[in-house]
Formats: C-alpha cells, structure tokens, sequence
C-alpha cells in the first residue's frame, strides 16, 4: 500500500523528464516502428487521385501556427499530390495567421513543379475575415469578394481569375483546417462540389459522422493521418518522422493514466475501509 | 438614444438574417445579390473586430502601467512589441522582409511553442486528473486506450488493434457525436432565433 | 425554390411555430421541468468551498468566436456571479474576445447589484487578455490558487490546459460548451460538465422565461421527431426503401 500511494504521489517534474526523453530519443534514433495505412487514408488519397489535370480545386490552408506541427505536414502531403495531378488551384485563407503557410505552399509549388505558372494554373488568394461569413461569401459571390491577390496583384491581371465564374465551377475543396466544420456549411451549399479534409486529432470525432453520411469525400486526421498521406504519395517526412515519437507518447500516457487510477483506486478503497472501520466502532 | 442603443440593432439583425436566410430558400436574383452585399460587409466588419481587439490590449496594458500595478513591465513589454509589430506592418505590409523574418522567426515559434505546452499538461493530466471516478468515465477511458493502440508500437504486435480503434471511431464515437452535433446545432438555432427576433438583448446589455 | 431545401424550410417552420406555442403554454401556465443539472450543483459547491477557504473562482468563456453558447454563457456566470457576491467570494474573469468584455462587465455587476454589494465588486477582475488569453489564465489560476473553475462557452484546447492547472489546487471544475471536440477532456478532467445543450436548458432553469423556455422545448421536441425519423428511416432503408430518404432529400 505504501508503494501504490508513492505511485500515486510521483513528482510531475519526473513525468515530464520521461516524457521529455521519450519524445526526444526516437527523432534522434529512429526506432522505425510500423505505420498501417488506414482505409480512411487510402480512400482520401484516391479522392484526389481520381481528379483530372486542369480540374478546378480549392485549396485551403485555415489554421493558426499553434497547429503547425500536425498541419503543416498533411499541408506539403496533399500540396504535392494536388500538384502531381495537375488541377488548377485557387488557395483560399480564412484564419488571421495562416498567410505564410499559403505563401510557402505556393512557393513550393512553383518550385518544384515547371508545369506550374504562378497566375494561369495556381493562384494565392489573400486572408478574409469572417470566418463562416467569408466562406458564405465565396459560395454567394466569390469574384466579388477579392480585389487582390496575396501577392498584391490585382486579380484582373491572372489569366485563372478570368476563366473562373464562381464556386460552382469547382470540381472540389480540399480544406486543411484546424476548426471542425464552420467551413463546410456554407460549401456543402456549392452543388456537385466534393468536400475532402484535412483536420486535428481533436477535431476528428466531430467530422466523423459528416465523413460517414457522405458530405466529405476525403478524410485525414492529426499527425498520423499526415504520415499515411506521406507514404502513399512516396514523400515520407516530419509526420512520418515523428511517428515513433507519437508511439512512444501514447505509451507513456496510457500507463500514467493506469498509474494515476491504480494509486486513486487504492486510496478510494482505503478510505472507505477505514470509514466502514470507524461506522462498526460508533466513532463519529 | 434609446431607439440607437436597444431598438435600431434589433431591426438591423432581424433584416440582415432575414435576407442571408431568405436568399438560401428562395431563388430570387436580386435577393441574391443583396444577401452577397451584405455578407462582404461582414468580412469587413470582422476585419474591425481584429482591430477592436488592439484598443482592448491597449486599454488593459495601458491601465496596469498608469497603475503601476505588479505586472506593468509585461505590460510594457507588450504594448512596445505591438507598436513594433505595428509599425513594421504598416511600413511594409505583409510582404515586406522585416516583417516576414518576425513572422516566421518569432511569431511562429512562440505560437507553436505555447501550444506545446500542452504537451506537459496532457501528461500531468493524464496522471491526475483523468480518474475512473464512475462506469461512464471508465467507458471513456477503455475507448481512449483502444483508439490510441492503432499506430506504432502497438500495430506492430497488435495486428487487430487498427481494426478495433476503427470500429471505435466508426460506429460508437461517429454515433455519439451524431446525437450530440444534432442537439447542439438544434439548440444554437433557438438561441439565434431569439437574438434574431430581438427576443434576447443580453448582448445590448439589456436582458428579453 | 432552391434544390433540397424544402424539408429544411419546413423543419424551420416547424422549429419556429413550437417555439411560440411552447412560449405562449410557459406564459399561460408557468410550468417548465428539467431535470437537475449537477453542474450548478457543483458551481454552488465550488462557490461555498471557495468561500470557506478564503480563495477565488475562476471563470472563462474560453477563445471561440462569439456564438449562441456565450447567449448561455452569460446567464450562468450571472448565478454564478451572484453567489459569488451573496457569500463576499472573489470571482475572476479571463475574456479573450474584445466584444464580450462591457457583456461581462454589465453581468457581473448587475449580479452584485441584486445582492446588493456592488461596492464589493471589483472591475479589475474583469480581466480582458486577448491573444494571450490561455498563458494568462493559467497564470492567474496558478497565482491565485483558485477553488472553483469555471469555462463555459466556445471551448478550444485552452480547456484541457485550465483543467490541469486548476487540478493541481484541487479546484472544483464545471465546465461547458456545444464544441464536440473539446467534450472528452472536460468530460475526462471536470467534476461536472453541461453537454451542448445542456448549458441552455440550465440557463432556462435558472432563470425560466417564455422565451428561455420555448427555445428548450422548440429543440427537445424536433430532436424527438428526429430520432423516429432516424428510427424509422433505418428500417425502411435496411429493408431496401429509400422513401423516406428521398423525401427528406428534397
């Protein structure tokens, strides 16, 4: 009883060296654990693999750099798949902070992909505020809505611009967002427009059932399902990365919640023993 | 004054909703390109409200320091970071240098960083605060446990656990969230309803 | 009409018109029943402990953008408010939205008011953070060793970092929000938690009007008719008829 009441005493100072460690050795030392691709990552994957070169695809970048580190990987993933299958893409941003994202993506893009012109198959459209009002708008008018272009150009100036009419003429929306679902009210309204997501661990259970009743087409979650998408489109890299990191994490926090709960447990039942003790003897 | 402070909003919410509303019902164009109008106001109304923001952390900071309360260096620290961030912003814009190597040099790691602390308080919380105090918080934890057997170490001499934590999430969370978004988003209708209708003031100050 | 919205628009006729009959049945016969909410249980309790240990409560409406949760938010903080002036117990407010801070502000003293100690009120625990919202709450939590927690409305991840640094002083929490994806942690770290809706029916609880009571009821009798929908529904789709399906598709 002594031991399980120092088990349920540990300094959090100790914990958090273990976690540190834990965290720390696997980048340092890559344990190369298995990572199964989900059926969820796959079906994603072949949402986006079955659209066709010059298909007009939003894509949004919506999440703040306190997000970085589970989004910016599923952003390069499904940037780079995206690119690979030569859609024309209007990148859209609705969260105060995501800008440099949006700017870093489309350099990227530009980079690596010749075929790419910056103005005639990719445009970088400016952060609007509103949140679910800006999405709004974009399904009301989305022409009327930007006058400029991240870079400052004026959107008349780029060839894209001018050969799109509005929402309905895109075949889908691929949404990197930290927040559930403010944004697909107003875009599941866009008839024939496939929703496909990307979204936080935390956000996860709260996109299910929408995934399961058909309204997204696509569905990967956090860091893991950033990995998956980096294997299947053959560029592993920070998710995968931090996968073993991400296993070891669940380990520790699954025996500290057994710990935490076997020493509560032991003291709960302490307690009432020596209450029932002191009920049998009359004390008060 | 009355009218301005208590009436006037309540009209200018009742049409504005009505015409958002009414244009996803009915097809009629000029309806349309009212409601279109009117949601672009609110993109730069929401614009406005980031800078309210700024009059708020400067009324507060500014507050401490002429109070010369405990806090007031912070409060300095903050209120001379934000006029630099300020100035660089207005001088530059977004696109300028200087304000790009604050942005991904400071801004960004901070933000991420303060984030990362909850790496920290999951594992505390993890250690003290989720307790197996009823049946339905074990359920919760049994559910917790096998969702996050599913990657790793676990998949690895766990070949059924991928299995398990997608039926998990599939049928008995992707059920539970049903039920709760559609309470939710029921109940959040009444409560707009009522500020639509003026019949709740609590956000003019007054009360129904 | 638009394409597959006239079973939506008759959802919201419906919505609407139960709302005022179930106002109007308030009005005329002033009964409204929900069942007891453990939460404002828990918040009395926090509020008492607090009291006698001579320590504040903590209170935030956590960083979400401003919506109908807050509309709940602000009934509940005015009981809590008022207990909080009846027993000369320090509430602190941490606000992350700009606009909500003169809101807070006219609640809580109104609360004082009705207690009669607005002199007791102190407008410096008003506390408006902004951005650093969550590094200041928790300070403030950690600082002021506060006994009860209170976060009630738009609930993003700042919610499981003030369960913790509120755990470690042992503080009673109740927490609060319609965001689905912050349930598992309050549900897993707090003494007591309203789910979604829940926070309305005890904001009409707590203070039952025609209008608080018929935007309970309106949503508890469609839910009803939804889950037979859903009942129904099943069934017929499972035996091959997708009727119903495509009725409400329309």
């Amino acid at each position: 009883m002594a031991l399980i009441r120092k088990l349920s005493n540990i300094d959090v100072r100790i914990l958090y060296l273990i976690m540190v460690v834990a965290a720390i050795y696997p980048l340092l030392r890559p344990i190369g654990l298995p990572l199964p691709i989900s059926d969820r990552a796959r079906d994603a994957y072949a949402a986006i693999e079955a659209l066709q070169p010059g298909d007009l695809v939003f894509f949004g970048i919506d999440y703040s750099p306190t997000q970085e580190a589970e989004m910016w990987p599923q952003t390069l993933a499904v940037g780079h798949h995206l690119a690979r299958r030569g859609v024309r893409i209007v990148m859209l941003n609705m969260i105060e902070g995501a800008f440099r994202y949006e700017e870093r993506m489309r350099d990227i893009i530009l980079a690596e992909y010749p075929e790419y012109k910056y103005g005639e198959n990719i445009i970088a459209l400016p952060f609007t505020a509103g949140r679910e009002a800006a999405f709004q708008s974009v399904v009301a008018d989305f022409k009327g809505l930007y006058t400029y272009d991240l870079a400052g150009n004026p959107v008349g100036s780029l060839p894209l611009w001018n050969e799109i009419r509005g929402a309905s003429d895109f075949k889908m929306y691929v949404e990197l967002a930290d927040a559930p679902d403010w944004w697909l009210r107003p875009m599941s309204q866009v008839p024939g427009l496939q929703l496909w997501n990307g979204t936080v661990a935390s956000g996860a259970s709260t996109m299910a059932p929408l995934y399961q009743s058909g309204q997204m087409i696509g569905f990967i979650i956090g860091m893991v399902g950033a990995a998956e998408y980096e294997f299947l489109v053959g560029k592993p890299g920070m998710a995968a990365a931090a996968m073993d990191t991400q296993s070891m994490g669940h380990v520790l926090i699954i025996l500290f919640v057994v710990l935490g709960n076997i020493g509560y447990q032991a003291i709960k039942a302490d307690e009432s023993r020596a209450k029932a003790k002191r009920a049998a003897r009359g004390d008060v | 004054m009355t009218f301005i402070k208590t009436k006037l909003p309540v009209v200018v919410t009742f049409v504005g909703a009505f015409i958002i509303i009414a244009q996803y019902y009915f097809d009629i164009p000029a309806w349309k390109t009212l409601a279109a109008e009117l949601l672009r106001w609110n993109v730069i109304l929401a614009a406005f409200a980031l800078a309210l923001g700024i009059g708020g952390i400067v009324k507060l900071h500014w507050g401490r320091i002429a109070r010369r309360a405990p806090t007031a260096l912070y409060s300095a620290a903050t209120l001379i970071t934000l006029a630099f961030f300020l100035a660089i912003g207005l001088a530059q814009t977004t696109r300028g240098e200087s304000y790009r190597w604050l942005y991904d040099y400071i801004y960004l790691p901070v933000a991420a960083t303060s984030y990362a602390t909850t790496f920290f308080f999951i594992t505390s919380a993890a250690y003290r605060a989720f307790r197996i105090k009823n049946s339905y918080a074990a359920v919760l934890m049994v559910s917790a446990v096998l969702m996050m057997l599913q990657i790793g170490i676990f998949a690895a001499f766990l070949p059924i656990a991928p299995r398990i934590a997608a039926w998990v999430w599939n049928i008995p969370t992707s059920a539970g969230m049903r039920a709760v978004v559609i309470g939710g988003a029921l109940s959040l209708v009444g409560n707009s309803f009522r500020v639509i209708v003026g019949l709740e003031r609590g956000h003019l100050g007054g009360g129904e | 009409m638009n394409q597959g919205v006239t079973v939506q628009l008759l959802v919201l006729a419906t919505f609407i018109a139960t709302f005022y009959i179930s106002a109007n049945i308030y009005r005329k016969t002033g009964e409204f029943s929900a069942r007891k909410f453990e939460g404002l249980a828990k918040m009395e309790e926090a509020i008492g402990r607090a009291t006698e240990m001579g320590k504040p409560v903590h209170w935030s409406y956590g960083m979400g953008a401003f919506d109908a949760q807050y509309l709940a938010a602000f009934v509940l903080l005015e009981y809590a408010a008022g207990l909080c002036a009846k027993y000369d117990t320090r509430l602190i407010v941490s606000i992350a939205l700009p606009e909500v801070v003169p809101m807070t502000e006219e609640v809580v003293r109104k609360a004082y008011i009705e207690q009669g100690k607005v002199e007791s009120m102190q407008p410096e625990d008003v506390r408006f953070w902004g951005g650093s919202h969550n590094p200041a709450m928790i300070g403030t939590i950690s600082r002021e060793q506060v006994a009860g927690n209170f976060m009630i409305g738009s609930l993003f991840h700042e919610s499981i970092l003030s369960i913790e640094a509120a755990a470690r002083y042992n503080a009673i929490q109740v927490m609060g929000t319609s965001n689905t994806h912050q349930l598992p942690f309050i549900a897993a770290g707090c003494d007591a938690i309203f789910i979604g809706a829940e926070m309305f029916a005890a904001a009409a609880q707590l203070d039952a009007t025609p209008v608080r009571v018929g935007s309970v009821r309106a949503p508890d009798l469609i839910t009803s008719v939804f889950v037979v929908l859903m009942v129904v529904g099943a069934l017929m789709v499972t035996m091959g008829n997708t009727t119903l399906k495509t009725l409400i598709m329309r």
